[in-house]
C-alpha cells in the first residue's frame, strides 16, 4: 500500500501480487506519482502554471493543449451531453475546472502504470474514487470496496465487487454543501450522495457529481449504458444497473 | 422511472446488522482458546487533517481488542468528529472479526484510513 500526497489529497496505491516485489512495487508507485504530477500541471485549476489555468486565463486554447488535456476536455464534453449540463465543467466561476472528472480519469491512468510495469492486481483510491484491476487476492474475483453511508460515514451501505472497473462517489461527506448547481448557480441539493460503478474513471466521477445535482431523475438517462449507479436522497436509495442492491 | 427501486434504507442498515452477526457467531476453536494475545500495530495513515493509526489485539485468530493510537485531533471539528467516529469504527471491526473490505468509496479520511491501518495491522497478524 503506497500513498502519494499529492492534488490536496492523498492516493493510496494498492498493489496486490502472490509474491510482491516490494522495490520493483515501490518503483512502480513513484512513477504512478511522477504521473500524478503531470496531470497536475496539465489539469489543476489551483495551480497559477497548469494548462487549465492558462485555458482559463485566455493564455492559450484548447486547440493548443496536450493531447492529454483534449482528451479531458472531451470526456467532459460527453459528460456534460449525457446529462444535459448537470455536470458542466464550463459553467463553473473561474472558467473551465474539470476536477469533476480528472480525479478518476487520474486514477485510470495511475492504475494503468502499475499494468505496465508487471502490476495486474490493483486499485488506485483517488480521496474515495477507485479504480480497480485484476483482483485483491487470487479467487476473489474482484476488490471488494464498501461505499460509505452518507448520514453516518463510519457505516458501510453496500459493497460491491470490483474489477477492471471504477467506482466514484460523490457526496456531502467531506466536501459539505459547495457543489453548485449549473443550472441555478444555487447549491446542488437533489442528493446526499451518488456512487456510479463505469469501466472509464473520469466518466465515473464526472457522472457521480452530475447525479448530486440531478438526484434520482438523473438515473434514467443511463438505461442502455454500461453503468450502474447509487443515488441516496431523501433518506431513499435508488438504483440504476446490476451492480447495486434496490 | 423505468430501471430504477427505491426503498427505506434502514433496511440495508438491517441487512448489514445480521450479516455482521452471523461473522462475529464463528467462535475459535477451543485447541486454539490457549493461545496467548498478540498485539500488533498497523502503520500511520496520513490524512489531511492528521495521522491515524490502529492498534490490535488478537488472540487465537480472533481480533480481541481494536485502538485508535493517534487520530486527528489538531482543531476542534476533528475532536469532535473523531469522538464519534473512532469508537464506531473500533465497534464495526469487532463486530466484522475482520475488514472484510479492500477499500472505500466516499468515506471520510478518518475511516479510511483507519480501514487502512487496521488492514495492515490484522494482515500483520495473520488473521486477514
Amino acid at each position: 500500500m503506497h500513498h502519494i500526497d499529492i492534488w490536496g489529497t492523498v492516493i493510496v496505491c494498492d498493489v496486490r501480487e502472490p509474491a510482491i516485489n516490494e522495490s520493483r512495487a515501490r518503483e512502480a508507485c513513484e512513477l504512478v506519482k511522477g504521473e500524478l504530477e503531470r496531470i497536475d500541471v496539465w489539469l489543476s485549476p489551483f495551480r497559477a502554471d497548469s494548462v487549465v489555468t492558462e485555458i482559463r486565463n485566455g493564455v492559450t486554447t484548447p486547440q493548443a493543449a496536450p493531447a492529454e488535456v483534449q482528451e479531458v476536455i472531451a470526456g467532459c464534453a460527453k459528460v456534460t451531453a449525457l446529462t444535459k449540463g448537470a455536470f458542466d465543467p464550463w459553467k463553473v466561476a473561474g472558467g473551465f475546472d474539470p476536477s469533476g472528472f480528472v480525479k478518476g480519469w487520474g486514477a485510470d491512468r495511475a492504475a494503468r502504470i502499475l499494468l505496465q510495469r508487471g502490476f495486474p492486481n490493483v486499485s488506485v483510491n483517488a480521496a474515495g474514487d477507485v479504480t480497480c484491476r485484476g483482483e485483491s487476492a487470487p479467487g476473489t474475483g474482484g476488490w471488494r470496496i464498501g461505499i460509505a453511508d452518507p448520514r453516518d460515514h463510519s457505516q458501510v451501505l453496500q459493497t460491491v465487487l470490483v474489477t477492471d472497473a471504477h467506482l466514484a462517489t460523490s457526496g456531502r461527506y467531506e466536501i459539505g454543501d459547495h457543489l453548485i448547481d449549473p443550472h441555478t448557480g444555487g447549491k446542488a441539493t437533489a442528493a446526499d450522495s451518488a456512487t456510479v460503478l463505469a469501466h472509464d474513471g473520469g466518466f465515473a466521477d464526472a457522472l457521480a457529481t452530475a447525479l448530486m445535482v440531478q438526484g434520482p431523475a438523473g438515473l434514467t438517462a443511463l438505461a442502455g449504458l454500461d453503468v450502474s449507479a447509487l443515488v441516496i436522497a431523501q433518506g431513499r436509495l435508488w438504483t440504476a444497473g446490476p451492480a447495486f442492491e434496490s | 422511472m423505468s430501471g430504477m427501486n427505491s426503498r427505506r434504507i434502514a433496511s440495508a442498515a438491517i441487512l448489514t446488522a445480521t450479516a455482521v452477526a452471523a461473522l462475529s457467531a464463528t467462535t475459535a476453536s477451543p485447541a486454539l482458546a490457549a493461545t496467548k494475545a498478540k498485539a500488533v500495530t498497523g502503520p500511520s495513515i496520513s490524512t489531511p487533517f492528521g495521522p491515524v493509526q490502529v492498534k490490535v489485539t488478537v488472540k487465537a485468530k480472533k481480533l480481541t481488542k481494536v485502538s485508535a493510537i493517534s487520530y486527528p485531533s489538531r482543531d476542534r471539528k476533528s475532536v469532535a468528529i473523531n469522538a464519534r467516529a473512532i469508537p464506531a469504527l473500533q465497534q464495526q471491526a469487532l463486530s466484522a472479526q475482520s475488514a472484510v473490505l479492500d477499500g472505500v468509496s466516499g468515506a471520510s479520511w478518518t475511516s479510511r484510513a483507519f480501514t487502512t491501518s487496521l488492514q495492515k495491522a490484522l494482515i500483520q497478524a495473520g488473521i486477514s
